[in-house]
């Protein structure tokens, strides 16, 4: 409290000292202030989005997404995430149907040509060719880190067979590799062979065009390539080769297989250099503390406005502060319970209600809880002093707790001047193709109904013996305290059996529980990859979904025979409408089983000095993109 | 004098493996998920991990012995592991955060200690007149005021209203300068470095940045020295060998510099040893509040996620400062007092 009311009392006095008219610093540098922790800059290695945002200033993809501007005096949201209006990059046109680009074959095969631009340069000098695009996601594919990006390669171009590499070499060579363990003992005869399996997946022709081939039609395929997605950032072969990288030959590659198991990011020859076609080149890298631009002035289109980008990282807010006051930081990252601190103050411009393209958080039931060692469950009894493995089986239970929850309360409360909205998954409301709006599936707080499933719960038994359990949330996270604390006050109103004992853990414990399926309700999030409802409906309802996979036997059981069929039913078609009506059914199935708890999403926002113009927007975007980016007064 | 030292520094390889042990011994109540959580912040990373293939690949559950005989291998090879919380190498972890550290520690200890040291003496020479009750002022708000509330005062009053001394180790200018091929990276430590390249401007911008942190720390730091010096100066300009120089004509002057003070000075040096200890140490308020990335900062966020490989280096890091800082006190006692003999 103390450090609080420091901070407000000395907020008229920062800022006051700085009115309206301040003489622009720094005219030639960007600077950003923010946290993250950049953890390799090796782009098929990447998949954080410090990471990422690193990426897309210094390296560039195959094609790039429409963006608007948010700036001091215009907020343009003209951006667009249909692949219909990608705009070419490195290659010189968009492949579609209409322009003979994507064909599909009568076997259900696709491909996607692309003419690739001349007279690009790379920062270190190189030019870019076709060779180096089929290069970039041969090595991507060949590399393919555990917990690392390539899944969203390897899972199109193989006609969604596969999603790892180990995957195809086992079905290759017809082998156990134990998840990839061995594949680096393989011999080179071995290698070759796998080799062949997936040389067509991406090919130069005689002309000089790149052409993916697809086993399966894959409706988001080109949004996976597009800029923004780090893994798509197209390499210079030579050089990757010259800082010990795979020299591209077929019998060579396991050598360079998952670096470091995919948990020592150094491992990788690119982990701390770069060399892209980008606007802007790594002039230094510091580990958790700047990422420092240079503008390239060999950039194929006009050279970028500012010079130097000082991207530094702070995770003091009081430092962020006091920097941005003085003028001495252009854009900040400002956490939604400091936004008053910056709103309408002099010199600042924020900008609020800006689309976000994730489901976080989410609330997971976990069906079957894991009792060995669980001090969650209480007795582990259908009892006033436990609860059952098989708590969250019965889906009355779980639509009580959906009903108990205070959503506007959350928004109005927690989300503070941010604000937020109503979603129900498991597709993103941003996906507005395939997002049912639907109120009537929708769950409202509402304790008589919460109450009238609580008494259906279990045949009436959970009423008559209540139950008490743990509710962990992550600590450090306020907005997760107050879920759990909502969802303690409002169930244990109902009946005085009810107990409900929330407890703050760190994220190690957190991660433990989760694994290891002890907790009943666990909360977490997810952020596109891209920008298909494909990328939110795997982790949220596919039996094998990053989150999905741990709501425990029975839920899992539920998914595999429901939603797994229409997940690979909305992937084996094309026509939007077709894919959307699936997608709304299983939106209305999510209702109706109840299997996740879709709490409310804080809206986006910007904040940044007046000075700072031309900030590009786009929901996708990992963070600023400071090609179009300068400064005046206008 | 040589016997004793040798003697002090072969207890250092013991203390440190104890510390050690002790350490492996606590992170063996984590299970091995929780150990890995280090690999795993993104939930995105979560889809292609898996769990079992990474416990038996990093050995978390073989036994303890096996555990601490690969990883004390690994170390005697000079492989300390790898940090998450820093994104770096563990040694590379020390070698960018230590001069900051060091940095900053160097130029506190000597307003600390020659601060306090002198500030004491003086205020028990000048015993209950107006210059011993603003010190005593000085003391007890130095000691009562936590550092953040100090450091942000601070920061608030002479960067946000004065503009004056900003957060960071340098400013935009200088960081450039430091960053590019003409500038000469001999230490880490940039005001060192800075006179070794002969660049006064960077010299004068790290000094710029590094005086509200500095002077933070010293005014919180030097109270206890201060007190401990004036009690100990009181106590010895009382004593009858005083009394009787004194008596013999010597000049005050003399009297307190050549024969009190130097006794005094005593319990003040053990404060001060361990004071500059853990200023080399790293302080993670100062460093947090004032964006100097030093050990300190990196040893708390090491904390917080098990980095295990982190802290183990940290703890081998301080196991050696302590026990070096404990000798080089022992040493100096030996020095300032004719009587203490090592043996």
């Amino acid at each position: 409290m103390k450090k609080i009311w420091l901070l407000s009392l000395a907020l008229v006095l920062v800022f006051t000292a700085f009115a309206l008219g301040q003489d622009i610093r720094n005219p030639d540098t960007i600077v950003r202030i923010e946290y993250g922790t950049v953890n390799t800059l090796d782009p098929a290695y990447s998949y954080d989005t410090a990471s990422g945002a690193v990426m897309f200033n210094v390296y560039e993809n195959l094609v790039m997404w429409p963006m608007g501007v948010v700036d001091a005096d215009e907020t343009d949201l003209s951006y667009s995430l249909a692949t219909g209006d990608l705009l070419p990059m490195l290659a010189t046109v968009v492949p579609s149907v209409d322009n003979g680009l994507v064909v599909t074959y009568p076997d259900g095969s696709v491909t996607y040509q692309f003419p690739i631009r001349k007279g690009v340069k790379f920062h270190e000098g190189g030019d870019l060719t076709p060779e180096d695009v089929e290069y970039t996601f041969e090595r991507a594919i060949l590399q393919d880190r555990d917990g690392g990006p390539i899944w969203m390669y390897i899972e199109p171009l193989s006609g969604q067979k596969y999603w790892r590499l180990y995957q195809v070499v086992n079905a290759v060579l017809g082998i156990d590799t134990n998840k990839g363990e061995t594949i680096k003992d393989l011999t080179p005869e071995q290698q070759a062979q796998v080799y062949a399996a997936i040389d067509s997946w991406v090919e130069v022709t005689p002309t000089g065009d790149v052409v993916f081939h697809l086993d399966a039609p894959y409706p988001p395929f080109l949004t996976i390539l597009a800029h923004a997605a780090g893994w798509g950032a197209i390499l210079d072969k030579e050089w990757v080769i010259a800082q010990g990288g795979w020299d591209g030959e077929p019998d060579t590659w396991a050598a360079w297989y998952n670096p470091g198991g995919g948990q020592a990011a150094e491992e990788s020859e690119l982990y701390d250099v770069m060399n892209g076609t980008g606007p802007y080149m790594l002039e230094k890298w510091d580990p958790g503390i700047e990422v420092v631009y240079e503008r390239f002035d060999g950039y194929w289109r006009e050279p970028a406005a500012i010079k130097t980008v000082v991207d530094k990282k702070i995770q003091e807010w009081s430092d962020r502060l006091l920097l941005f006051g003085r003028g001495d930081a252009d854009i900040c990252s400002v956490d939604p319970q400091y936004l008053p601190q910056v709103m309408g103050q002099p010199g600042i411009v924020t900008t609020l209600n800006l689309p976000t393209l994730g489901l976080n958080p989410a609330g997971f039931f976990t069906s079957d809880l894991n009792l060995e060692g669980n001090d969650l469950v209480g007795s582990g009894q259908l009892a006033e002093d436990g609860i059952p493995s098989e708590f969250f089986n019965d889906a009355h239970l779980r639509k009580a707790f959906a009903y108990a929850f205070e959503y506007q309360t959350y928004i109005d409360d927690v989300l503070g001047v941010a604000g937020g909205y109503r979603t129900h998954g498991p597709v993103p409301k941003a996906f507005g193709w395939a997002y049912d709006d639907d109120p009537a599936i929708y769950y409202n707080y509402d304790i008589e109904k919460a109450t009238a499933e609580m008494k259906l719960a279990h045949g009436g038994a959970i009423w008559d013996t209540g139950f008490t359990f743990v509710l962990l949330y992550n600590e450090g996270n306020q907005g997760r305290r107050v879920i759990a604390e909502i969802l303690e006050k409002n169930i244990e109103s109902m009946n005085p059996k009810f107990h409900i004992d929330v407890r703050g853990v760190p994220w190690a414990s957190y991660l433990d529980r989760m694994v290891t399926e002890q907790m009943p309700l666990f909360v977490i999030g997810w952020l596109a990859d891209f920008p298909d409802p494909h990328n939110f409906v795997i982790p949220f309802a596919h039996s094998t979904g990053t989150f999905s996979g741990w709501q425990g036997a029975t839920l899992v059981a539920m998914f595999a025979e429901n939603y797994d069929p229409l997940i690979s039913a909305a992937m084996a078609i094309t026509d939007q409408a077709e894919r959307a009506a699936i997608y709304y059914q299983m939106e209305q199935m999510s209702y109706d089983d109840c299997y996740d708890l879709w709490l409310p999403q804080v809206n986006g926002y910007r904040v940044q000095r007046d000075w700072v113009q031309g900030y590009a927007f786009n929901p996708l975007f990992p963070d600023v993109y400071y090609y179009s980016v300068y400064k005046a007064y206008e | 004098m040589l016997s004793y030292i040798i003697r002090r520094l072969l207890i250092l390889p013991v203390v440190v493996f104890g510390c050690i042990i002790l350490v492996f011994l606590v992170m063996q109540l984590l299970s091995p998920y929780q150990r890995l959580s280090v690999y795993v912040s993104n939930p995105a990373e979560l889809k292609n991990v898996d769990f079992d293939v990474l416990i038996e690949r990093y050995g978390l559950d073989d036994p303890i012995y096996k555990q601490f005989a690969d990883w004390f291998w690994e170390v005697i090879h000079g492989e300390l592991g790898w940090s998450e919380s820093a994104a770096r190498p563990v040694t590379g972890a020390f070698m960018r955060f230590m001069p900051v550290s060091a940095e900053l520690a160097l130029w506190s200890a000597l307003p600390i200690i020659l601060g306090g040291i002198w500030l004491g003496s003086l205020s028990a020479v000048k015993h209950n007149k107006p210059l011993d009750h603003i010190t005593r002022i000085v003391a007890i708000t130095g000691w009562s005021l936590p550092t953040f509330v100090a450091g942000l005062l601070g920061l608030f009053l002479f960067y946000g209203i004065l503009g004056w001394f900003p957060p960071g180790q340098l400013g935009l200018g200088a960081s450039a300068i430091v960053r590019s091929s003409e500038f000469a990276n001999y230490t880490g430590i940039i005001t060192l470095d800075a006179v070794l390249n002969w660049n006064w401007y960077v010299f004068g911008d790290a000094v710029r940045h590094l005086l509200l942190p500095v002077f933070t720390l010293a005014y919180v730091s030097w109270a206890l020295l201060l007190r401990v010096m004036r009690a100990s100066m009181l106590e010895t300009l009382r004593q009858d060998y005083v009394t009787t120089a004194r008596a013999k004509g010597l000049e005050e002057k003399v009297v307190i510099k050549k024969h009190a003070r130097r006794n005094a000075l005593i319990p003040a040096v053990t404060i001060a040893g361990v004071t500059v200890a853990f200023l080399f140490n790293g302080l993670v308020i100062t460093e947090t509040i004032f964006d100097f990335h030093g050990l300190g900062r990196w040893a708390a966020r090491a904390a917080q996620t098990f980095d295990l490989p982190a802290l183990l280096g940290y703890l081998l890091f301080n196991g050696v400062l302590i026990v070096l800082a404990n000798l080089i006190v022992d040493v100096m006692y030996a020095y300032i007092d004719p009587r203490v003999r090592l043996e």
